[in-house]
């Protein structure tokens, strides 16, 4: 036997066995419970073929949350890419202390979510928050406002919160793609008179194609997954405003004890963002 | 002169949106010095008369268990931080610098699995942990962590060794050396930082971690911070002073190792996506 040929596959052999076990195992009891009439904490289980499927695509709650889930990422993912494009412009501009401002821009990235969380839950207080007091000292607003108790600002904190947290990577992943551009082109473009917006639609945007479909799939995997932060700032609530697929699947294993109906959701997480991201590798393809 | 000018307009503009960025930073570290009745005060006010650090000692030994919590963090993400860089770094090794049959479909796995989120394997995963009877160990919190840390060390390793070129193993090999010799001696000083950055990004996934410690642990002397946190806010909803003060003494390890680590893995991570 050819002692290089077998090498790399017992380098990789204990990376493939751990993640087999540890990682693959719970993965297909997943799609297992979702055939299984299971609780959480129970011993027994019975086969039901596709009933819990039945149950969760007939019940109105369900399209409630995945819809409400579609609109949160979509606010959510547009404020990530649109004010990570930005600042990753000025950062790649010629501004002073760039490389200062480059670490700075890390640091939400660079908290533990919990504690995020809890900063701004301090952040968004309805009574002594920061907020309410600038805002109502700029004159914005008239009345403190209860950013996290009250349905619509609810969602909208949350998924401001979520974006604060997302934008640095975002916005990395941009600068690096932006660095990337030669000056030449630029230069060129100048040269046909183009002006500098001209300038940004006809080689900015074009040259940044592949990283944007990139860092948009990427984004939005990472947001339609989104848990610790709207756990800790609302846990939901109030009244389900908050409460996407991630949550939802968490209430159903460790609230209701419904493993079954838990793991179905989970499946038609991975059927929605498996369906994304083959639309994504498809694209990918025709850019290249 | 008119560049100069555009120079200075944009680093304002940049101090502003920076500014903004970093405020919550602030405010943090200033409520945390803060005294119960300065908290609630209106105005905020932004720097306290006097720095409270008796908030750290009473976070710290007080009622909320932070020493004991602190210390399970630390435990629970070092031992993941290990499985990862030892398994890590193999399996990184093997697609890096050999070509065989399934490379591709491992790296297309490790990528995949970025996708499932904690939470949906979470729910199988405790009946197994309930069945081996692991509830309440740290050994629970540490194996899931680090099969959702791992492929992301795979990856950023691999990232790593990439740019490093083979002519200098192969060099030492012709010179005599066997390939584990050559490893040791001419590559693994090289690939040092990769394999520090890529452990030291599981321990901060690991440090991060609320689900698993939510789910697997239920007595206090195995909590982590994530949960102790949690928890404390839901018990003392008005103490906003302590509960920053818990917050900084959580950011404080992240924080470091973030800043030995940044370079490397803002590099590793933005060009992990893009290219395939």
């Amino acid at each position: 036997m050819n002692k290089k040929k077998i090498a790399p596959y017992l380098l990789i052999a204990p990376v493939a066995l751990f993640m087999l076990v540890v990682y693959g195992y719970p993965l297909f009891l997943t799609i297992k419970y979702s055939l299984f009439d299971v609780s959480l904490i129970g011993d027994n289980d019975t086969f039901v073929g596709l009933n819990n499927y039945i149950t969760t695509l007939t019940d109105k709650e369900f399209y409630g949350t995945f819809w409400l889930t579609v609109r949160w990422t979509v606010l959510t993912v547009t404020l990530k890419m649109g004010l990570g494009f930005f600042i990753a412009m000025i950062l790649n501009s010629k501004i002073y202390v760039q490389k200062a401002y480059r670490f700075l821009v890390l640091i939400p990235w660079a908290i533990p979510q919990v504690v995020v969380s809890i900063i701004w839950t301090w952040i968004l207080d309805g009574r002594y928050g920061y907020l309410n007091y600038y805002l109502q000292k700029i004159g914005l607003i008239e009345q403190p406002l209860s950013w996290l108790t009250e349905t619509n600002l609810a969602f909208i904190s949350t998924s401001f919160v979520d974006a604060w947290v997302g934008i640095p990577l975002v916005a990395m992943m941009f600068l690096s793609g932006l660095s990337g551009i030669s000056e030449s082109l630029y230069e060129a473009a100048k040269v046909d008179g183009a002006n500098a917006i001209q300038r940004f639609f006809n080689v900015t945007i074009p040259s940044m194609k592949k990283v944007i479909l990139i860092a948009f799939t990427l984004t939005t995997i990472w947001t339609f997954n989104s848990f610790n932060i709207i756990f800790v700032l609302t846990g939901g609530g109030p009244i389900g405003a908050t409460e996407t697929m991630m949550l939802k699947i968490y209430r159903e294993a460790f609230g209701k004890y419904d493993l079954g109906i838990s793991s179905t959701l989970s499946i038609l997480v991975f059927i929605t963002l498996t369906i994304m991201s083959i639309l994504y590798w498809k694209q990918l393809e025709k850019e290249d | 002169m008119n560049k100069t000018l555009q120079r200075i307009l944009l680093t304002s503009l940049a101090t502003v949106i920076i500014g903004l960025m970093i405020i919550p930073f602030f405010i943090m570290i200033s409520t945390s010095f803060k005294s119960f009745t300065e908290v609630t005060v209106w105005p905020p006010d932004w720097i306290p008369d006097v720095l409270r650090w008796e908030n750290y000692k009473e976070v710290w030994s007080g009622s909320g268990n932070f020493k004991q919590a602190f210390t399970n963090s630390l435990i629970v993400s070092t031992s993941t931080m290990l499985i990862c860089a030892v398994l890590g770094s193999l399996g990184a090794y093997a697609v890096s610098r050999f070509e065989f049959k399934g490379k591709k479909s491992f790296l297309f796995i490790i990528i995949v699995t970025q996708m499932f989120s904690s939470v949906t394997l979470v729910g199988p995963m405790y009946k197994i942990v309930r069945s081996l009877g692991l509830l309440n160990t740290h050994i629970a919190l540490i194996v899931p962590n680090a099969a959702f840390a791992l492929p992301m060390t795979v990856w950023l390793l691999y990232g790593y060794l990439d740019g490093i070129s083979k002519n200098l193993e192969e060099a030492a090999m012709i010179d005599g050396c066997t390939r584990l010799q050559a490893v040791s001696k001419v590559l693994l000083p090289l690939v040092a930082p990769g394999i520090i950055t890529s452990a030291l990004f599981a321990f901060i996934v690991s440090w991060n971690d609320l689900i698993f410690a939510r789910s697997f642990v239920t007595k206090t002397e195995f909590m982590t911070l994530s949960v102790s946190l949690t928890n404390y806010r839901s018990l003392f909803e008005t103490r906003w002073h302590e509960m920053m003060a818990a917050s900084v003494i959580s950011v404080v390890p992240v924080f470091i190792l973030f800043l030995l680590i940044q370079k490397h893995l803002v590099k590793g991570l933005a060009s992990g996506g893009v290219k395939e």
